[in-house]
Order: structure tokens, then C-alpha cells, then sequence
């Protein structure tokens, strides 16, 4: 495809979307810890408001407010009854913070004609609301009116109704709230506001973050949604082998982590931890949760992409195997019949057994289980069998056949097909047999069309030079025509041998043969021809005979060959070494000679057909002498080798030893 | 005069045969096929017959045994087949002899004498006596010391003469080269060499019409040498 998928991307992609993930989950539950601490208000986010002007004031007053009122109702009820506990005590507690003049909050509380206040000397209704106004904020309910003023914003509704609670109907009655907004107490909303002032620039940060981290984030899982299971160099999708796992099995590991990650995190939620602990901890988390679901989310990624979402489960397998036994009954019907009979009768046998605890039912039931075992291993036996049968064939006993009447059902039509296979490999073998002696009586037949004109030519060759006088010309020329006669027969029955040997048509006589007695008998034919071309023969050999097994004229073909190959390429004037050596039961023959030309083919090539070492055409040998050699050493169960070094020519011929 | 009859279906092929026989003195007969052969055979007598095998209606093999149902003269074959099975199968039938194509003429010349001679001589042949060993024209004198091939003296070398003596007294049984290098002289073999294999090349190329392929000195090749029991 292109690089923009491979690994380094995708790897970064992984890990940039974790680091993300946890940017906006640890920002998340950062300001969540915030806000459910009540530090500070959802509705403030954004809109840039003094604190005065924020729903975190309103809330905060509110809450003052209300528990101002808690106050009020405890004094106002001191007038009838001495205080309990445990309202004594939440007494002093109002007390000491409304009343010990640490608070930023007045009020002014007219009912049943009593007045409860903080403001000292204050006794008129509208004298207290002017000082509230000159506090900055204030509030002012008239219960005779029932008419609720004020400069603090953002009541909830059902203010005014607890306000109105407050009063004793019909006495008329007023509360008057200030709060001086230059907060020079230290008191509770002094406390507010500080950490309005301190927070709220953050949380806008936070909420950046947390917004561009989860733009990041969606945006690296598309990459990673595209990406996952593409490969740089091919369009192909690649699977992992967690995506082999079937997509049932996935979906419970993923059903089941997030089960646990949900009650842990349940379990956690109870516990008040502290804000520095509970980032760690949620930042473990979230790594642990991301890696898993990560993995789990990509493998169902390529699965779907791989067309494997649905083939790879384990439902989609249940449903293949029973369309292909719906399908393909025939192979396997009397098995299906037998265990569905099988099955019914177990079932059968076990409600008899459990409900009425019927004793035969016992037996009947062993009996199903002896039939159901004997059957198995019936069908083990004859799989075993077939095996068997299919192993022979393989190892080349075509002729191998399995006893058809020993197999039973399905097994049977095996059988036969097995026996098939061997027949059909039979067939194929006997013709591929036929074809190759069908080339060979080509070649014998074409040799021999040839072999009948040659022979007019060597006669009338040999007729002509009975004539003789004829000039010096004439004559050269009768020579080479002569010669070239003679190769020519040579060459077509040599055509005939190699053709033979390669398609294995011929006959050994094997018999216990001693090299040494055969390499001199060699050495007697050749020691004239080799005399006159210049080449002296060394000849190392072991005293004692040496017995191999071969076919003696043909290794005599093979030895002829090679010496026949050196009278013909060695150097003039050089030494040729042959020797004999018997090695760990290895008889080894080997012929070195010097090379006249230097062979530019392979060791190889060499004993090819029609191959020489040298490229001149005007020589003897027709390059069939050493593919002949090579030819009928190993079909007499021998090795050939040729080895080259420069112009060292080196023959080595070796065959196993016999006992004499 | 000997009177040959020379059948092949190539023209050319008869036609050269005949050049060569009759520079050597013969009277030819020639022949196309096998049915005609038959009819100059029950026509005329005749010393020898070339016959090829592969020829139209009536082939060489099935010639000869027709031949021989009713006569004794001998028979070349001459045939383009060169396996040892085709060469087998035609002297079993009772062909004398079988040469391969392509031929060398020289060589079939040789051997339609040594037919002739011992075809003409086998009247005469009851010289028994115990000094003399004989296979086809190979003959050897112990007395005289003297050998002959179709009639034809041989000379050779004491030592070749010893070896050639040995193989005939003992025919068809195979001496080894150190067998026959400590019979020949007297001593043990002391180790392997060409020796005794370049003597008996020597022999052959005295007594064979073609060495390379003997009549009567066999190689048994990874055993020893023999000679052919007559």
C-alpha cells in the first residue's frame, strides 16, 4: 500500500492515544472530584462571571441562607421551651458564626414582633434595608406583602417558599439578608470566593485540554481504525492471532473485563481517597482498561475488515459443520442416525433413571454406553486400517490393496476409494513406463533407419580408396569422409545406449566383480592407445582383490569411457594417475588426467549429454562417453563424480565393497 | 569357384558386397528379400549366404529358419540390430554368424573365408589326437606348436603361445591375470599390473578377425579371460 501504515505510525498512534485517553480521563475525574466536593459550579464554566455574578455564589448563599434560617427558626423556638440537644449544640455553632461578628453575612429578622439580628442598633424595617443595600448585597422579604427583593442572583425557585415557612402567617414580618461583598471577614464566603478566583481559570484550561486531548483521541483512533491489519507493502489484511480466537470468545473477555472494571471501580467509589491517589490510581486504571481494550477493540477491527468477524466465531463453525451434514449426508448418514438414536435413548434412560429410579433403566443405559465404545473403537480400527492402506500407497506399494469386506458402512466406500488411488497411481506409473519405452524404440527405430545408409557410405568410402590414384587432395578428402563415418556410427549407438540407461531398458547381470582385475584388464587394452598419444599411466592399486557387485561389461563401458575421455582431452607428454582405494567399505576408483584445453564448463555439465570439455567441434567423441559413464554407474547403485581444478581433471567412480 | 548369395533390401548395400567378394574371387548371388532367397536357394547351390534382417516380406529370422529346415550352408546376418539379445536370438536360430551394421567390409570379407574354409573343411576336421585343441577355426597344435585360424598359421610369441595354450586346454572356464601369470611363469603374482592384459590383446589381435569384438578370446571383465567352449 503506502508507508503511512507501517508499524513505527501505528505504534506511536497506540501509544499517543493512550497518553490522550489519560489526559482526558484524568482531567475528567479532576474536575468531577471538584465539583462533586461542591468547590465549585457546573454553570460557572466559560461565562467569565465575578464571583458575586456566579451560580457558585448563589449556590453558596443559598446554603447560608438556608442554614441563617435553621438559626433563626432555633432562637425564635428558645422563647417557649428550653433547647435539647441535639439543637443546643447546632445553636452555638450559628451562634458563634453569625453572631460573634466573624461574618460578612447580616441579617435582620422581624416575627411575632421580635427582632433577631446582628446588626446592632438597627429597629426599622427599612433602616435595615438600607444598610443591607450599602453592604452591596442583600435581600429583602416582606412576609405582609409576600414579596421577595433582592440583588443576589440565581434563587432556585423554592426559595421563596422556604422563606415563607419561615414566618408565623398573619403576624406580618420581614427578613433582611446582607452580605458585604468587600468580604472583610474571614468567613465562609470569603472562603467561596477564594477558591472561585483560584479554580475557575483552570477549569477552563481543564476543559481545553480535556476537549483537544478527546479530539486527539477520536481522531488517532480513526488512523488506528483504518490502519490496523494493513501492511506497507500489500493490500492484504494481516491478522494477529489473537484474531483467530473466535469472536465469541473475545466479546466475553471484553464483557467480562469491563465487568470487573466496573465493580472495581464501584467498589472504589465508596472510598474517599485523596485527589493526588485517586489520579494515580485512575490513570493505572485507565492504561490497564486502554491496553486491554485496545487490543480487544482492534482484533474486532480487522476481523471485520478480514471478512472474519462472522467466519471466525464459533456459532458461524456450529452452523458450517451442520449445513455440510445437511448437505452432504450421504457421507455420514448412518453415523448421524445412530447417534441421534443414541442420544434419544440415553436421554430416555436417564429420565427413567432420575425421576422414577428405575433400575433397568440403569442397564439399558450401560447398554447404550457398551454400544456407543464399540462402535467408537470400531471406527478407531477401521480409520486405522485405512491409514495404513493410504501409507503403503505412499511409500510406493501401489499394488497394496485393503480387504474391502472387513469395513462396514462409510468405511467401506473409503476403502474402495483408497484402493483406487493405488490403482489409478498404478495406471499412471505403467503409462509414464510405457512412454519412456515408447522413446526408447523411437530412438532404436530411428538409429537403425539411420544405420542402413551409413553403411553404403563406409562401404563405398572404403571402395573408393580401393581405387586408389587419385591426387593427395582426393585422398584427404576420402579421409575425412572416412572418419567422419566412423562417428557417425559410433554416435548412433551411442544415442540407442544413453536412451536406454536414462529410461532404465536394459538388463544388469549383477555379479561379484573385482575392480583390480578389471582396471588391469582395462590398462591392456588401452596401454598401446595411450603409448601413442604420449600419456603414461600410473597405476596405484591394492594388492589384495577388490569385490564389488556391478554388471562386469558395463562397468567395463564405464571404464572404457573415461579412458577413452582421456586419450582424447589429456595433454601430450603428461602423466595420467589412476587409482583404486577402499575406504570404510567404499571402493574408490579415481582417473586424473591434465586437461589439453581448458574445459570451460561446469563439473555438471560435463556428463550432460552431448556436452565436451573442450568447444572444438573437429575432434572424436561425441560428448555422450561420460553421460553414459555417469548414466550406468548409478543405475549399477554406484556414484560419479567429476571434479575440476584448473586443468586437473578428476574422475571418481566409487561403489560399495562385497565380501569376497 | 564359391558361390555366395548376398540378400538386403538396400540396393547400394548388395551392390558393394558384391564389388568386395568378387575382387576376392567369389561368384555372387544377389537377393532383395527373404521369399526370394528361398527361391534361388531350392534353384541353385550355393557355399554362403549374407542375409539382412529387416527386410519386406520375408525377414532374415524367419528366413534362416525356413533355411535351415532343409540345409546346413552357412549364414552371415548382417543387421542395422545391434543388442546382444538380437545377436543372441539370430545364432540361436542357427545363423553361423551376425555382423552389425555399419560394417567394415574388410571384416566381412574375413568372415565369410573363415565360413567358407570351415564350412569346406569340416569333412577333414577328425584329426583327433591328444595334442590338439580346437574351437570353430581356431585350431591349436601342442605337438607342432603350431596354431592356426581357418586354416591360416598364427604366429606368436612363446608367452602368447603358453597363454593361448592354457585358455584352449581349459576351455570355458575363466582364469584370473594372477592365475594366469603364475601358471605362465612359475611364479607368484606379485602384484596387479597390464602385463598378462597386453599379451592377451596382442593374441587377440593376431587370431581375431575383429579384435573388439572376439570370437574366441572372451573378456570376462572384473574376472579373468576365457575361451569359449566349441
Amino acid at each position: 500500500m503506502n508507508n503511512k501504515f507501517n508499524n513505527g505510525f501505528k505504534t506511536v498512534a497506540a501509544l499517543l492515544q493512550m497518553v490522550f485517553l489519560m489526559i482526558v480521563i484524568v482531567v475528567f475525574s479532576l474536575m468531577v472530584n471538584l465539583f462533586v466536593r461542591n468547590r465549585l459550579s457546573f454553570r460557572d464554566i466559560g461565562n467569565g462571571y465575578s464571583f458575586f455574578q456566579s451560580y457558585y455564589y448563589s449556590e453558596e448563599i443559598s446554603e447560608e441562607i438556608k442554614s441563617l434560617m435553621l438559626y433563626l427558626q432555633i432562637q425564635r423556638g428558645m422563647k417557649d421551651q428550653v433547647l435539647k440537644e441535639p439543637e443546643n449544640s447546632k445553636y452555638k455553632l450559628y451562634k458563634l458564626k453569625y453572631d460573634s461578628g466573624e461574618s460578612n453575612l447580616y441579617y435582620w429578622f422581624l416575627d411575632d414582633d421580635m427582632i433577631y439580628t446582628n446588626m446592632k442598633n438597627v429597629k426599622e424595617v427599612n433602616e435595615a434595608i438600607e444598610m443591607a443595600k450599602n453592604l452591596g448585597n442583600y435581600l429583602y422579604y416582606d412576609d405582609f406583602s409576600i414579596n421577595l427583593q433582592g440583588n443576589i442572583a440565581y434563587f432556585e425557585q423554592d426559595f421563596q417558599i422556604d422563606v415563607m415557612r419561615l414566618f408565623q402567617t398573619g403576624k406580618g414580618g420581614a427578613l433582611v439578608v446582607g452580605v458585604d461583598t468587600s468580604l472583610p471577614k474571614k468567613d465562609s464566603i470569603a472562603k467561596a470566593e477564594s477558591i472561585y478566583k483560584t479554580y475557575l481559570p483552570w477549569i477552563g484550561i481543564c476543559l481545553f485540554v480535556m476537549i483537544a486531548a478527546f479530539l486527539s483521541f477520536l481522531l488517532i483512533m480513526i488512523y488506528l481504525t483504518l490502519a490496523t491489519g494493513r501492511n506497507e507493502d500489500d493490500d492484504n489484511i494481516r491478522l494477529y492471532r489473537i484474531d483467530y480466537i473466535p469472536t465469541e470468545l473475545l466479546f466475553m473477555a471484553m464483557i467480562l473485563f469491563v465487568a470487573a472494571l466496573i465493580a472495581f471501580c464501584a467498589k472504589l467509589g465508596g472510598k474517599d481517597l485523596g485527589i493526588s491517589s485517586s489520579l494515580i490510581l485512575t490513570g493505572t486504571l485507565v492504561f490497564l482498561s486502554d491496553s486491554v481494550l485496545l487490543t480487544l477493540y482492534l482484533s474486532f477491527v480487522r476481523k471485520i475488515k478480514a471478512d472474519q468477524f462472522v467466519k471466525c466465531s464459533i456459532s458461524s463453525y456450529i452452523i458450517r459443520t451442520l449445513k455440510q451434514a445437511i448437505y452432504e449426508q450421504g457421507i455420514e448418514k448412518r453415523g448421524m442416525i445412530r447417534i441421534s438414536i443414541c442420544s434419544v435413548l440415553e436421554l430416555f434412560f436417564l429420565l427413567e433413571v432420575f425421576i422414577y429410579h428405575s433400575v433397568w433403566a440403569v442397564l439399558g443405559l450401560l447398554c447404550v454406553f457398551l454400544y456407543s465404545a464399540v462402535k467408537i473403537m470400531q471406527n478407531a480400527v477401521y480409520r486405522k486400517k485405512i491409514l495404513y492402506g493410504i501409507r503403503e500407497i505412499g511409500r510406493g506399494k501401489l499394488d497394496s490393496k485393503l480387504n474391502v469386506k472387513e469395513f462396514k458402512g462409510d468405511y467401506r466406500d473409503l476403502a474402495e476409494e483408497v484402493n483406487g488411488i493405488g490403482q489409478g497411481l498404478m495406471n499412471a506409473v505403467e503409462e509414464n513406463l510405457k512412454s519412456e519405452r515408447l522413446k526408447t524404440e523411437l530412438v532404436t527405430n530411428v538409429s537403425h533407419d539411420i544405420k542402413t545408409p551409413l553403411t553404403s557410405i563406409i562401404n563405398y568410402i572404403s571402395l573408393i580408396k580401393m581405387e586408389g590414384t587419385w591426387n593427395q587432395n582426393v585422398e584427404n578428402y576420402v579421409g575425412i569422409l572416412e572418419k567422419k563415418s566412423e562417428r557417425l556410427k559410433q554416435l548412433t549407438e551411442d544415442l540407442v545406449e544413453i536412451s536406454k540407461i536414462t529410461s532404465g531398458n536394459i538388463m544388469l547381470d549383477m555379479q561379484p566383480i573385482n575392480m583390480v582385475e578389471l582396471i588391469c584388464q582395462t590398462g591392456g587394452e588401452f596401454n598401446e592407445i595411450f603409448e601413442d598419444v604420449g600419456l603414461t599411466i600410473i597405476t596405484r592399486l591394492p594388492k589384495e582383490p577388490v569385490m564389488i557387485l556391478a554388471d562386469g561389461s558395463r562397468l567395463w563401458r564405464v571404464v572404457q569411457n573415461l579412458y577413452n575421455n582421456v586419450a582424447k582431452y589429456a595433454l601430450k607428454d603428461t602423466r595420467v594417475f589412476v587409482e583404486l582405494k577402499m575406504e570404510r567399505g567404499i571402493a574408490e576408483f579415481s582417473i586424473k588426467d591434465i586437461s589439453a584445453q581448458g574445459i570451460h564448463k561446469s563439473a555438471q555439465d560435463l556428463s550432460e549429454r552431448f556436452v565436451r570439455g573442450d568447444e572444438s567441434r573437429g575432434t572424436e567423441g561425441n560428448g555422450l562417453g561420460l553421460s553414459i559413464a555417469r548414466n550406468l554407474t548409478n543405475l549399477m547403485g554406484g556414484t560419479f563424480e567429476i571434479n575440476l581444478d584448473g586443468d586437473l581433471f578428476t574422475v571418481s567412480i566409487t561403489f560399495p565393497m562385497i565380501n569376497p | 569357384m564359391n558361390r555366395i548369395l548376398v540378400c538386403d533390401d538396400d540396393k547400394e548395400i548388395v551392390e558393394a558386397i558384391e564389388i568386395y567378394l568378387q575382387q576376392e574371387g567369389y561368384e555372387v548371388i544377389k537377393a532383395y528379400d527373404g521369399a526370394q532367397v528361398l527361391e534361388i536357394l531350392k534353384k541353385q547351390a550355393v557355399d554362403l549366404l549374407i542375409l539382412d534382417v529387416m527386410m519386406p516380406k520375408l525377414d532374415g529370422i524367419h528366413a534362416t529358419l525356413k533355411i535351415r529346415e532343409e540345409s546346413s550352408i552357412p549364414i552371415i546376418i548382417l543387421s542395422a540390430k545391434s543388442e546382444d539379445s538380437d545377436k543372441i536370438l539370430g545364432l540361436n536360430i542357427g545363423a553361423d554368424d551376425y555382423l552389425t551394421k555399419p560394417f567394415n567390409p574388410l571384416e566381412l570379407v574375413a568372415r565369410v573365408k573363415s565360413q567358407i574354409r570351415r564350412y569346406t573343411k569340416l569333412g577333414n576336421a577328425a584329426e583327433n589326437s591328444q595334442s590338439v585343441y580346437q574351437t570353430g577355426g581356431l585350431v591349436i597344435n601342442d605337438d607342432l606348436k603350431e596354431v592356426t585360424v581357418d586354416d591360416e598359421p598364427v604366429k606368436l610369441t612363446p608367452i602368447e603361445y603358453n597363454i593361448l595354450l592354457l585358455l584352449m586346454k581349459n576351455q570355458g572356464k575363466v582364469f584370473s591375470i594372477s592365475q594366469i601369470y603364475e601358471s605362465i611363469w612359475n611364479a607368484d603374482a606379485i602384484g596387479a599390473d597390464n602385463t598378462v592384459a597386453v599379451h592377451i590383446r596382442h593374441i587377440r589381435e593376431k587370431i581375431e578377425i575383429n579384435p573388439k569384438e572376439p570370437r574366441y578370446i572372451k573378456v570376462v571383465w572384473g574376472i579373468g579371460y576365457k575361451i569359449e567352449k566349441a
